[in-house]
């Protein structure tokens, strides 16, 4: 009865992803948007981190100057 | 009241305490919109599962046109009243708009594949998205082109202005030619034609592309105010 059971989950999985053949259309484009979109997020925190660390640098430098 | 949040001291302040609501509104949108579009939303009777495509390539069409009249505006105010503000605005929109476009094109092409038999044709709609692409990447050429930034801003901001007209040909070329993009469904004078149980994820995944929009903007326009204090401070220890 499980393994009937665990056939039918399967069977809803393999559906779901298979989107009545147009599969190999939809997930791709799905993937290409969340990707695109998270390294595009990634690139510019990592772009505000890099440039609060050249202005601290800067501003530690232009303190010891002074003193 | 716009001038409040111009002063860059001002925004930085606002923008780290608005920043994480933010994110979290696009995360719990994008959620919703994806759980509605992928699993609680009917098929199309014509386009059968296909349809589900919609609900990236809409949505990033929309921001496609919405940043670059964004980026317009901001440039605009750059050029006439000389706000810096206004014009890191326009410099922190241009990737985001680019990334929105290419993503457009790319999954419409995708779905172009199985419902009219073609990756790409050369007409209105798809032309006219791709001039905005070739738009956005000029003005990105053009901005970082000059060693004076000022001059690669002033630049920069006309190629923006000029292109603008592009916008109305984007969202008119369905109606003016004939093409094999369908027309508007959802943005029309006798409201949208679209079933609501597909209108509803449609509508939740645009809002959480508008709110990552935002997201991605202030911490640019963090990072860019940052780099100009750099550069200030450079030539401040080159020359002195």
């Amino acid at each position: 009865m499980g393994s009937y059971k665990d056939g039918k989950v399967m069977d809803q999985i393999r559906d779901f992803i298979n989107m009545e053949g147009y599969g190999g259309y939809v997930w791709p484009s799905y993937l290409v948007t969340a990707g695109l979109m998270i390294i595009l997020l990634v690139i510019t925190r990592r772009f505000l981190k890099a440039n609060m660390a050249t202005l601290e640098a800067l501003e530690n430098t232009a303190k010891e100057d002074v003193e | 009241m716009l001038h409040r949040f111009a002063n860059p001291t001002r925004f930085l302040r606002i923008a780290s305490i608005a920043q994480p609501w933010i994110a979290w509104a696009t995360i719990l949108l994008a959620g919703t919109g994806l759980y509605l579009g992928l699993f609680n939303s009917p098929a199309d009777y014509q386009q059968g599962e296909s349809v589900r495509i919609m609900y990236v390539h809409v949505p990033a069409a929309w921001m496609a046109m919405f940043c670059y009249t964004s980026m317009a505006i901001a440039a605009g105010i750059g050029l006439i009243w000389k706000h810096p503000l206004a014009d890191i605005a326009a410099k922190a929109t241009a990737p985001v708009g680019a990334c929105f476009t290419f993503l457009a094109l790319f999954t419409g092409s995708l779905w172009g594949k199985p419902m009219w038999g073609t990756w790409w044709v050369w007409d209105a709609r798809l032309t006219s998205m791709l001039v905005l692409l070739f738009l956005y990447l000029g003005y990105i050429a053009l901005i970082n082109a000059f060693d004076d930034p000022a001059r690669g801003t002033k630049s920069s901001s006309i190629l923006v202005l000029v292109g603008l007209i592009n916008v109305p040909i984007i969202k008119f070329s369905v109606d003016w030619w004939n093409t094999l993009h369908q027309p508007a469904s959802v943005l029309r004078m006798d409201g949208p034609s679209i079933d609501e149980s597909m209108l509803w994820p449609l509508l939740l995944m645009a809002l959480a592309f508008k709110t990552y929009y935002i997201w991605v903007l202030l911490v640019r326009i963090r990072a860019e105010i940052i780099s100009n204090k750099i550069r200030i401070l450079r030539l401040r220890q080159v020359h002195g």
